[in-house]
């Protein structure tokens, strides 16, 4: 064979050389119909540990966020627990009240008023009061006084509850607590030598689920009531009236009716209206949104520094196996999506370990008997904010590439 | 001697580090052909890597012009000599630049990809290229379990696997020992002779002299010596390739 006889291949095949003694033919066929090989998820599950503490940063961050949300939602939540597990189907509301909690007397005709409407077959009262309780062991704590119907039928008495419970508090001087708040009110081991305002009352039983974010809440009837506030229940003036429709009517229709007639005396309102109108104030009223909102940019800025540190260290050990890819001619746009694809990946590991962690943490908190819950659009926004942790992270992370020359390996 | 593929025309080159300018390349003129390996020597400060660079679409020069496969390379946009580089273009440099989570034959079908070459296909390429530096074998080790020699031939792989009408050399044997070193530098002198690609390869190791066709000397930025090597080492038998369609990128 001469030395140039064989140069010109028109196939531009690779030439096949025997070197060494690895010349055995071929070892390691790839399956058939192998895919593309991805150097952002092959580099992951090779270099896993590298990239452990951006997905865990990652994770913690939305943890820190989903974590807050289901304490601020719950905690919002205990002030409308009696509204939404009342079984009214429209509640008239003082028009000045924002929130549940922060009740203002009504009228006293506007009872009247609504039941005078032929859709409305029941009315009812329910009065919120603050006292002073003072424990069989001289404990003393600020209760709010839920003052309810408690006859059969009662729209206010929470359905949650057994009907026991509501004949319990039939009875002169009964009230009921949360399980949660027992030991607070020093009635762990006793119900007797309790006093409310002066007024001696006794613990009838006990319910879950409506335990205040502060103080305590505390069930009784509207003659307990009166008798426990005296003079200053004698007004004959509710907080809210409750009204139960006849089956198959359209409360918003009722609404709208009753409202014509008495706009300037009460707002009639569904129960989901008047929760999210109370919880919306919390969030946005209290300061508690603003702090959460304050958290949140933290949680993400912590993030943010961690992930994109760990995936800055990553490109910077890589920064010559780049440039070579570089020099072969592979666009720049095609690494930074390496990357940013790096990115999305430790962005959706962290989200799903945030949601076993959250899941754990949340149970915990149940079993603790803290007000928690949890929406769906929480869990999204927080599938979000981590994406969003990943992807601002590996943005960052880009910039040594962006410096990558491939003309810096030969020298 | 067949018509060159790589003309270099007057360039020049400078760097400026602080208040210093000092001038890597003052104006060298050299015409490559295909078909042979050709060798650029000099001490180290020579200018040769910067030769390398610019020749190959790396570095843009000061002045003067690079003709590649009829060409005219740093008149065209920047977008324009990357595909030419992913079009044409091979390169094996002195760190073997691997990366740790690929096995072989990905670290070959990486950059084939880019190509428009994917799937079975590019696996099928990949191996072929493995097989042509003898690392069949080895095709599903990672680079922790490769030696330095056979590091390097993965990346002889990786730059011949699209079958590049350039190949562009930076010390491929610097890191090797005496024995890998022969095998890397036969490697590029049989991939010049039997396909007829342009082989460039900058060095200062003599080893590499003895498989190059043409030795050209650098000193200072400018060339001082230009000798062809009767006595190459002849380029090894050849073991003939299946037949397989072009690249279509």
């Amino acid at each position: 064979m001469s030395r140039l006889g064989n140069s010109v291949s028109p196939s531009r095949a690779v030439p096949t050389i025997a070197v060494g003694s690895s010349d055995s033919g071929v070892g390691a066929r790839p399956p058939a119909g192998a895919g593309r090989v991805s150097l952002a998820r092959q580099t992951l599950v090779y270099e896993w540990r590298r990239y452990l503490a951006a997905v865990l940063a990652v994770a913690f961050s939305g943890l820190l966020v989903l974590v807050q949300v289901a304490l601020l939602l719950g905690m919002f939540r205990t002030v409308t627990t009696v509204v939404e597990s009342a079984g009214a189907d429209l509640w008239m509301v003082e028009p000045t009240v924002s929130s549940f909690d922060l009740a203002r007397e009504l009228a006293p005709r506007v009872e009247n008023r609504v039941r005078a409407h032929p859709a409305v077959i029941r009315t009812e009262r329910l009065n919120l009061g603050f006292a002073d309780w003072r424990g069989p062991d001289g404990s003393r704590v600020a209760v709010t006084l839920i003052a309810l119907d408690v006859g059969p039928g009662s729209l206010g008495f929470p359905r949650s509850l057994p009907s026991a419970l509501r004949e319990a508090l039939q009875q002169p001087g009964a009230v009921l607590v949360d399980r949660a708040d027992v030991a607070k009110l020093g009635v762990a081991s006793r119900s007797e030598g309790v006093e409310i305002d002066g007024r001696r009352v006794r613990v009838a039983g006990t319910v879950g689920g409506f335990r205040a974010i502060g103080g305590a809440n505390v069930f009784v009837s509207e003659a307990t009531y009166r008798e426990i506030r005296g003079a200053a229940a004698s007004r004959d003036a509710p907080h809210y009236v409750l009204a139960a429709l006849a089956p198959g009517v359209d409360p918003a229709i009722v609404a709208a009716d009753l409202q014509s007639v008495g706009a300037e005396m009460f707002r009639a309102m569904t129960p989901d209206a008047l929760a999210t109108m109370s919880q919306t104030y919390w969030l946005l009223e209290s300061g508690t949104g603003a702090g959460f909102l304050f958290s949140t940019v933290l949680g993400l800025l912590v993030g943010v520094a961690i992930t994109s540190q760990t995936l800055r260290a990553a490109v910077l050990a890589s920064l010559r196996e780049y440039a070579t890819l570089r020099a072969l001619g592979v666009p720049l746009r095609a690494l930074r999506a390496v990357v940013l694809e790096q990115a999305a990946w430790i962005g959706a590991v962290g989200f799903v370990v945030t949601a076993i962690a959250t899941a754990l943490v949340i149970g915990a908190a149940m079993v603790a008997e803290v007000a928690v819950a949890l929406t769906w659009w929480a869990v999204l926004a927080t599938a979000i904010f981590s994406m969003l942790v990943s992807v601002i992270s590996g943005l960052v992370a880009l910039a040594p590439l962006l410096r990558t020359e491939p003309a810096e390996l030969l020298r | 001697m067949t018509a060159a593929s790589l003309i270099i025309d007057r360039v020049t080159r400078s760097f400026t580090t602080g208040r210093v300018t000092a001038r890597v390349l003052g104006g060298v003129s050299l015409a490559i052909a295909p078909g042979e390996m050709t060798l650029i020597v000099g001490p180290s400060g020579s200018g040769k890597s910067t030769l390398l660079a610019v020749a190959s679409g790396l570095l843009r020069p000061d002045g003067g012009s690079v003709r590649a496969l009829d060409a005219d390379l740093w008149s065209l946009p920047a977008e324009a000599i990357d595909r030419f580089r992913l079009e044409h273009c091979g390169f094996v440099f002195q760190g073997f630049n691997l990366f740790p989570a690929l096995t072989a034959v990905d670290q070959v079908v990486l950059p084939l990809q880019y190509t428009g070459l994917v799937g079975a296909a590019a696996y099928a390429r990949a191996m072929e290229a493995l097989v042509a530096v003898g690392l069949a074998d080895k095709a599903h080790l990672h680079p922790l379990a490769l030696s330095g020699g056979e590091k390097q031939r993965v990346a002889v792989a990786r730059a011949i696997a699209k079958g590049p009408q350039l190949l562009f050399a930076d010390e491929p044997t610097s890191a090797l020992d005496k024995e890998n070193g022969a095998k890397v530098a036969r490697l590029l002198h049989t991939i010049a002779r039997r396909d007829g690609a342009t082989v460039l390869c900058v060095s200062h190791d003599p080893r590499l002299i003895d498989h190059a066709d043409r030795v050209v000397r650098i000193e200072d930025g400018v060339l001082t010596a230009d000798e062809r090597n009767p006595s190459a080492v002849p380029a090894p038998p050849l073991a003939m390739a299946p037949p397989r369609p072009e690249i279509s990128p």
